[in-house]
C-alpha cells in the first residue's frame, strides 16, 4: 500500500489555479522526485500536503487515513515530514538542539514535569540526546553540535533540516530542493544520503532543479508544469519525453534540442 | 548533559548568596523596601522573560495581571474573609485561567497586532479596577489587610523582604529548569520559525497559550506580593505605563536572561530613587539612559556582559 497519496488536488489563489487536478502517489523505501519549471507548483504541492495550505479540492491520504486540512504538527504525529526550500532552521539555537526539537513528540512531556524538572526528563534527555546526535553523524554535521545553526553555511543547514525531520521518525519524508547551494562533491554525498533514508523503508518525495542528482536518485519522476501533472515515469522515459523536454526549454528551444 | 545542570544550580544558588547578603547588610527599613520592590518586578519580569524571551510573543497588558493579583490581595480578604496569605494563589488562579480564555483567540495574531491585542486587554482590566469603584474602590484604591500569623501581624519590611526574594528564587528556579527542557525548547523554536515548529509536531497556538498563562500567573504573584507588601493597591499598578515598564525591565536587562530580567528591573526600580536628586528631569534623564543601553547593547545589559567577559577571558 501506498505511504502517501493525493489524488485530484486542486488549490486556487484568487482567480488562479496553482494546483489542478494533481495526483502521485509514493511506496515506503521509493524516492519519488516532482519536477518541472520555476512556477509549475512543486512548493505550492508541498505546502498543501504538508498542511500548510488547505486544498480546495482533491483527496489526500497518509498511510490509508485522509489528511486533507489537518494542521503540520498533527501530520508530523502521523509520520510525514518536510524540509523547507527557504530554510525554517532554528537559527539562534544550536544544532543539536535543533535536531532535539524534531524529538518533541517522542519524549513523553508534560508542562509542569518540564518545570519542576521530574527526574523523567532527564532521563528522555539522555534517550534524544543519543538519537539526536546519531542523525547529526548520518547528515555529516558531527564535531559541530554546539555551533549556532546561524552561524552555520546553507548547505550544512541544508542537511541540518534533514537530521531534524528525520528526528520526527517520519514514515514519509519531503524534501523542498535539498540540493540548492550545495557544491557538485555536497550534492553526491547528499544523492547517497537520500537513497539511504529510503532504503531504510521511508517514503522519500523529493522536489529538485539539479536533474542529475534527480535522476540518478529518483524511482519515478512525475513533471509538473503551470499546476498539472504533464508527465509521469521511470527517469528513463521523463528524459526522452517530448512534452516535459518543451515544459522546460520551450517549442523552439526543444526543436532546437532534437536537432543537437 | 551534567554541566548544564550544575549550571542551572549556581545560578539560583548564586542569586540565594546575593539574596540572603542584601538581606543582612540593608541598613534601613527604605533599603528593605526598595530591594523588596525590585525582587516583586523581578518576578513579574521572569513571566516576560519566558514570553517574550523564550517563545518569542510580545505582551503589552502584562501589568494587567499585575492588577488581578494585586486586587485579589485586597478583595478577598476584605469581601469574602480569605486568608490574605492564600490570596497569591487564588490570583494566580484567577489570572491564569483569564490568560487562557483570552489567549486562545489573540494568540493567533502575531507581532504588533498580537502587541495591540495585549494591550487593550491590560486596557480593559485596567478599565474595571478603575471604575468599578463598588468593588475596588476606585481610582483611589484600596488598603490590603495584612496577614496575621500565630497571631503576629505581617508588616515589617523585614519579612516581606524574604518572603518575596523567596518568591523570587522559586520563580528564577522554575525558569531555569525549562532551559533544556521539552517544553523550553519548543518555545524557542516557535520563536525562531513557527512553521518549522509545527512541521516538527508542536502545537504551536498550545505552546504559545502555556507561555501566555505562565507569565500571567507570574505578573499575578507579583502583583499579590505587591499589594501584601505595601498594605494598599491602586488601578495604577495595572496601566498601560506599568506594562511598558515591565517589557523595558526585560528588554533591557536582556529578554531570554533570567539575571537579565533582575538587573533590569533592579535599574528601572533604582535608577527614580537615584534621579530624583534631578527634580524635574528625573524622567528625562531615566528615558536617556535606557535609550542609551538599548542603542548600544541592543541584547541587553546581562548578555552584553556575557559577550564582554568571553572576549576578556579568551
Amino acid at each position: 500500500m501506498s505511504s502517501l497519496r493525493a489524488h485530484d488536488v486542486s488549490i486556487a489563489f484568487g482567480g488562479i489555479k496553482a494546483l489542478d487536478g494533481v495526483g502521485f502517489d509514493v511506496m515506503p523505501g521509493e524516492v519519488l522526485a516532482i519536477i518541472g519549471p520555476n512556477g509549475a507548483g512543486k512548493t505550492t504541492l508541498f505546502n498543501v500536503v504538508s498542511g500548510l495550505y488547505r486544498p480546495t479540492g482533491g483527496h489526500i491520504e497518509l498511510d490509508g487515513r485522509g489528511i486533507e486540512g489537518l494542521p503540520p504538527h498533527r501530520l508530523a504525529g502521523m509520520g510525514l515530514s518536510r524540509t523547507f526550500q527557504n530554510l525554517q532552521v532554528f537559527t539562534e539555537m544550536t544544532l543539536i538542539d535543533n535536531v532535539l526539537v524534531g524529538r518533541h513528540l517522542r519524549e513523553r512531556h508534560s508542562f509542569l514535569g518540564d518545570l519542576f524538572r521530574l527526574p523523567s526528563v532527564a532521563r528522555e534527555n539522555d534517550t534524544s540526546r543519543k538519537r539526536a546526535g546519531e542523525l547529526i553523524r548520518r547528515v555529516g554535521l558531527e564535531g559541530r553540535e554546539s555551533a549556532i545553526a546561524g552561524t552555520m553555511p546553507y548547505g550544512a543547514l541544508r542537511r541540518l533540516e534533514i537530521a531534524r525531520a528525520l528526528a520526527t521518525e517520519p514514515q514519509v519524508l519531503m524534501l523542498d530542493e535539498p540540493a540548492a547551494g550545495c557544491n557538485p562533491f555536497e550534492t553526491r554525498e547528499l544523492a547517497a544520503l537520500i537513497r539511504s533514508i529510503a532504503d531504510d523503508g521511508r517514503a522519500v518525495v523529493l522536489v529538485e532543479h539539479d536533474m542529475r542528482l534527480v535522476m540518478s536518485i529518483s524511482d519515478r519522476i512525475v513533471v509538473l508544469d503551470r499546476g498539472r501533472v504533464i508527465a509521469r515515469g521511470a527517469p528513463a522515459d521523463i528524459r526522452s519525453n517530448a512534452t516535459v523536454v518543451e515544459a522546460y526549454l520551450g517549442r523552439l528551444g526543444a526543436e532546437e534540442a532534437a536537432r543537437a | 548533559m551534567p554541566h548544564r545542570l550544575s549550571d542551572r544550580h549556581l545560578s539560583v544558588l548564586a542569586l540565594a548568596g546575593v539574596v540572603i547578603a542584601l538581606g543582612w547588610i540593608l541598613p534601613n527599613a527604605y533599603f528593605l523596601r526598595i530591594a523588596t520592590l525590585v525582587w516583586i518586578f523581578a518576578l513579574a519580569t521572569l513571566g516576560l522573560t519566558v514570553l517574550i524571551g523564550q517563545a518569542g510573543q510580545v505582551s503589552l497588558g502584562q501589568a494587567g495581571f499585575l492588577g488581578v493579583g494585586a486586587y485579589a490581595a485586597a478583595i478577598l480578604p476584605t469581601r469574602y474573609g480569605l486568608p490574605p496569605l492564600a490570596t497569591p494563589f487564588v490570583g494566580a488562579f484567577v489570572s491564569g485561567a483569564l490568560a487562557f480564555l483570552v489567549g486562545r483567540p489573540i494568540l493567533r495574531l502575531k507581532g504588533h497586532y498580537l502587541a495591540i491585542a495585549t494591550l487593550g486587554l491590560g486596557f480593559l482590566i485596567s478599565l474595571v479596577l478603575t471604575n468599578e469603584v463598588g468593588w475596588t474602590g476606585g481610582p483611589d484604591g484600596m488598603q490590603v489587610p495584612r496577614p496575621v500569623v500565630f497571631g503576629v501581624s505581617l508588616s515589617q519590611p523585614s519579612t516581606w523582604y524574604w518572603i518575596s526574594a523567596a518568591s523570587l528564587l522559586i520563580g528564577a528556579w522554575l525558569v531555569l529548569n525549562l532551559d533544556g527542557t521539552t517544553t523550553g525548547r519548543a518555545f524557542r523554536a516557535l520563536r525562531d520559525s513557527e512553521v518549522g515548529a509545527s512541521v516538527m509536531g508542536i502545537d504551536v497556538s498550545r505552546m504559545k497559550l502555556r507561555a501566555f498563562v505562565l507569565a500571567a500567573v507570574y505578573a499575578s504573584v507579583a502583583g499579590s506580593l505587591l499589594g501584601l507588601s505595601n498594605g494598599f493597591v491602586t488601578p495604577d499598578q495595572s496601566s498601560f505605563l506599568q506594562s511598558v515598564e515591565l517589557v523595558t525591565m526585560s528588554v533591557l536587562g536582556g529578554a531570554h536572561s533570567v539575571v537579565g530580567a533582575i538587573l533590569g528591573s533592579a535599574m528601572l526600580v533604582l535608577l527614580p530613587q537615584v534621579l530624583t536628586v534631578m527634580q524635574d528631569y528625573e524622567t528625562l534623564v531615566l528615558g536617556a539612559i535606557v535609550v542609551v543601553v538599548m542603542i548600544f547593547l541592543p541584547s541587553g545589559l546581562v548578555p552584553a556582559l556575557v559577550d564582554l567577559t568571553k572576549r576578556l577571558t579568551r
